[in-house]
């Protein structure tokens, strides 16, 4: 069997089609790549979101005087929960970095005098207030980590 | 002296809160002397299932599982043989109350 002139159309036909399937699935891979970046950064804001929340949370409930405690107690609580979930249920690459924030986390907000019934207000360079404030920055740099 | 399973969210309160007596009515103090205390007395196995409740307070989980060495001063050993935490919703709850337990030790 030889090539004649007559399979030169064949043939570019052949190599036009092979290069239109390598590129749509280049660009097949391509768009599921940005489709799961732009999933992550999603989730990654969404998280920095619910932090910021539990931060001006944190802020109003310790350092204004006691009142009506259980109410925003709850809400702190119920924001560490919701926010230790999302982590804990993520994919292992944010859950690995982030799961070991969750208990400091907790305890640096929700321990010593919280829902204490003596309690009072604390000053802004209170212990309590710049354990929540390391801990706080500490997982939102991993968030950010997360992120890049 | 069996097994005992305390389901807090069914058993207790979906809401625990707290520390002492003092501070309300589902306390880490009330968990600790009418539920965990009177369990751990006549059962040989106490199984302590977290979830369900609407977050916990680190100021709770101290009292209701720290206290237990610090206040009634059962060693953290005999606890590792008789009580197991379970939490599958947030396992670093299971993590800080045993620290709580051995840190109460010291």
């Amino acid at each position: 069997m030889s090539l004649g002139k007559g399979d030169i159309p064949a043939w570019l036909a052949l190599a036009l089609a092979i290069g239109t399937f390598c590129r749509q699935i280049y660009s097949e891979r391509k768009q599921k790549f940005e489709i799961s970046r732009s999933n992550d950064l999603a989730f990654v804001e969404n998280l920095s979101g619910k932090l910021d929340e539990i931060e001006r949370q944190a802020f109003f409930y310790w350092t204004t005087p006691p009142n009506n405690d259980a109410y925003y107690g709850l809400l702190l609580s119920s924001a560490i929960k919701s926010f230790s979930y999302l982590i804990y249920n993520a994919p292992s690459k944010f859950k690995k970095p982030l799961s070991p924030h969750v208990m400091p986390l907790r305890m640096a907000i929700t321990g010593g005098q919280f829902r204490d019934a003596n309690r009072t207000a604390l000053n802004s360079d209170h212990l309590r207030v710049k354990s929540m404030v390391l801990e706080i920055d500490r997982t939102r740099r991993t968030l950010l980590d997360c992120k890049n | 002296m069996g097994v005992k399973m305390i389901n807090v969210s069914t058993q207790f309160s979906r809401y625990p809160a707290g520390r002492y007596r003092t501070d309300g009515e589902f306390t880490g103090e009330v968990f600790r002397e009418d539920f965990l205390i009177p369990a751990l007395n006549s059962n040989q196995k106490v199984e302590v299932l977290l979830d369900g409740g609407m977050g916990y307070g680190s100021s709770f989980l101290e009292e209701a599982f720290g206290g237990l060495v610090r206040v009634n001063h059962i060693q953290p050993a005999e606890l590792r043989k008789k009580l197991f935490v379970i939490s599958q919703e947030d396992p670093s709850l299971v993590e800080e109350i045993w620290r709580y337990i051995d840190e109460s030790d010291k």
